[in-house]
């Protein structure tokens, strides 16, 4: 039975190990996941990154029932994946990025329509649903056109529409702007918040850092199928982050600032670069140390134009992660 | 059932490469007409006329389980390589029906088939309907598209295990070839190997449309008629339990999109 909690996802000591077999028979174990343990709440965005590899997508997969965990439990909407399988692919969707798991030589409309039928959508509903997505999507113009003419952003478009067409309150999304053109990849990614704003729940893979900094509340980071970090982005810069990064503008450029600088106990780097007829200084700090007023004195205040401290970003907590 | 109909079209729209003018009528009519004649021609030049008629009547009842197999099983093959098997297998869909509705648009493929082939070898061949007792005929047909369509179905879960569709169409129409009957007598093969024929589908259909060219009665050939629709059901109910046995050992291994064996 389903429980009522406030947790929409959640896996509970998840592991996952491929077997293979050479050709004389030797059996060869990967693994995938292990121990995982995560917990996704009702209405949230959550990212899911690492590494290629992590288990990321064997992750989405287990939760989306297409394949089962080797021990360990997970749990959509209270329903096991395993033993509740039917159950848990009513209330979740899947959107896959690439561009394979659509028919090609049907339109986008077709497509569609054969998703719906096999998800018991009765006719009259799956017609209305169809159009409302492909709009949505900005894909109405392109309905009858065969999957195989579409761009790569199109064919992703279609992916989502696809995934929304039963209405389900949650979402898994498997890298679904790879391989997409910048423009494309940000009006994909303006779905997600919508999305969520309608009271889905998204998990969210990607090796885009800006993008899950820019649309995930909670954040997990993987590495070899365990569980490496988690936390909101914003904290997981703070906690992991070795450096805080001081930006100067510098109305009077002067080559010797840098090497004055470097002399500041704490700083580990400084880069400068020339910005019209400004001088930009980037400054690494070690994390935890406040250099605003001493950087002040070097550069001089009536020399400064704007100075900003800013939080690391995620990609330099994620490397330092990996590489602890 | 609008949605099982609505399957049934879109994935043989989809996953049926055959659909265009070239392939679709070198392979539901061309094919079968050259292998009737060239068995026609083989029985003439041997001096039989008997053998002439016999491989033109089998190779035309042959006809329909040729384009049956060859196209289930490859719109199984695509249904992997494309990557939609997924989806389809991780949606709350009817396994039941699925695997159904990718049999459903070939079977009328397989009535052309024969329709053809009939026709052609009535006005070019001089195939005699003369005494022909049409009620058997096509009771005989439908049967033979029944029980092939099952079969079909049954070999073409075998075409999503190896990825492959050609290997697996041509060992399955080999098989039917060989041992029901359409060249070869069944009572005429070696090693007792036309016990192989009776779980075959075609053997005992074939047999009553044979007899239905000498004017049998559908009573007359109830046996072989029962016989074949028993196998067709027996194909039917053994493709699906593969069907759903491949797919617990894909979610297992975790095969859907890699190599399950």
């Amino acid at each position: 039975m389903a429980a009522t909690t406030s947790i929409a996802v959640e896996c509970k000591d998840l592991s996952r190990t491929y077997s293979s077999r050479n050709v004389v028979g030797r059996r060869r174990d990967f693994v995938a996941l292990q121990g995982l343990n995560l917990e996704i709440p009702k209405g949230a965005i959550f990212g899911l990154l690492g590494p290629n590899g992590a288990g990321k997508t064997t992750t989405v997969r287990i939760l989306s029932t297409l394949l089962t965990p080797t021990s360990g439990t997970a749990r959509v909407l209270g329903y096991d994946v395993e033993t509740q399988a039917r159950q848990v692919r009513r209330n979740t969707g899947f959107i896959l990025g690439g561009e394979r798991g659509l028919y090609g030589r049907i339109t986008g409309e077709q497509n569609m329509r054969f998703f719906a039928a096999l998800n018991h959508i009765n006719p009259r509903d799956a017609k209305r649903r169809t159009a409302q997505l492909l709009d949505r999507v900005g894909l109405t113009e392109h309905a009858r056109t065969p999957v195989e003419n579409y761009s790569r952003g199109m064919t992703q478009r279609l992916h989502i529409a696809r995934g929304l067409l039963t209405d389900p309150p949650v979402l898994f999304m498997d890298e679904p702007t790879i391989g997409i053109d910048p423009i494309g990849a940000q009006e994909l990614r303006n779905y997600v918040p919508e999305l969520a704003g309608e009271g889905k729940t998204i998990l969210l893979t990607t090796h885009y850092m800006a993008e899950a900094d820019m649309l995930c509340d909670t954040i997990a980071i993987i590495d070899r199928g365990e569980l490496a970090a988690v936390g909101a982005p914003g904290e997981i810069k703070r906690r992991f982050s070795k450096l805080a990064i001081i930006e100067v503008i510098v109305n009077r450029p002067r080559e010797q600032l840098e090497a004055e600088l470097l002399k500041l106990d704490a700083v580990e780097r400084v880069e400068s670069a020339a910005e019209g007829p400004f001088q930009k200084l980037t400054i690494s700090v070690t994390s935890g140390f406040d250099l605003r007023e001493k950087v002040t004195e070097v550069v001089g205040a009536e020399n400064i134009e704007d100075l900003v401290s800013r939080d690391p970003t995620l990609e330099e907590a994620y490397i330092n992660i990996l590489k602890r | 059932m609008t949605n099982f109909f609505v399957q049934s079209y879109l994935t043989y729209r989809a996953l049926f490469f055959w659909l265009n003018w070239p392939a679709y009528t070198g392979n539901v009519f061309l094919v079968p007409v050259l292998y009737i004649t060239m068995l026609m021609l083989t029985g003439r030049f041997a001096g039989s006329p008997l053998d002439s008629d016999y491989y033109t009547k089998g190779m035309a009842a042959y006809s329909t389980p040729f384009i049956l197999i060859w196209g289930i099983t490859q719109c199984n093959y695509y249904e992997r390589v494309i990557g939609t098997l997924a989806h389809v297998l991780g949606s709350s869909g009817n396994r039941w029906l699925i695997y159904w509705s990718r049999g459903t648009m070939h079977f009328p493929n397989g009535m052309f088939t024969v329709t053809s082939s009939l026709l052609f070898a009535w006005v070019f061949i001089g195939l005699d309907f003369s005494t022909t007792n049409w009620p058997t005929l096509i009771a005989s047909i439908l049967l033979i598209g029944f029980s092939c369509t099952s079969f079909a179905l049954c070999v073409g879960v075998f075409a999503i295990v190896v990825r492959d569709w050609l290997v697996i169409s041509a060992a399955a129409s080999g098989l039917l070839i060989l041992f029901t009957g359409v060249v070869v007598p069944v009572d005429e093969l070696p090693f007792h190997l036309g016990y192989l024929g009776d779980v075959l589908p075609l053997t005992h259909g074939v047999a009553a449309f044979r007899e239905a060219f000498l004017g049998a009665s559908p009573g007359a050939v109830g046996s072989h008629l029962l016989w074949e629709l028993a196998v067709g059901i027996c194909y039917g109910l053994l493709g699906y339990l593969c069907f759903r046995l491949v797919e617990v050992d894909a979610r297992r291994r975790g095969a859907y999109e890699t190599s399950i064996l």
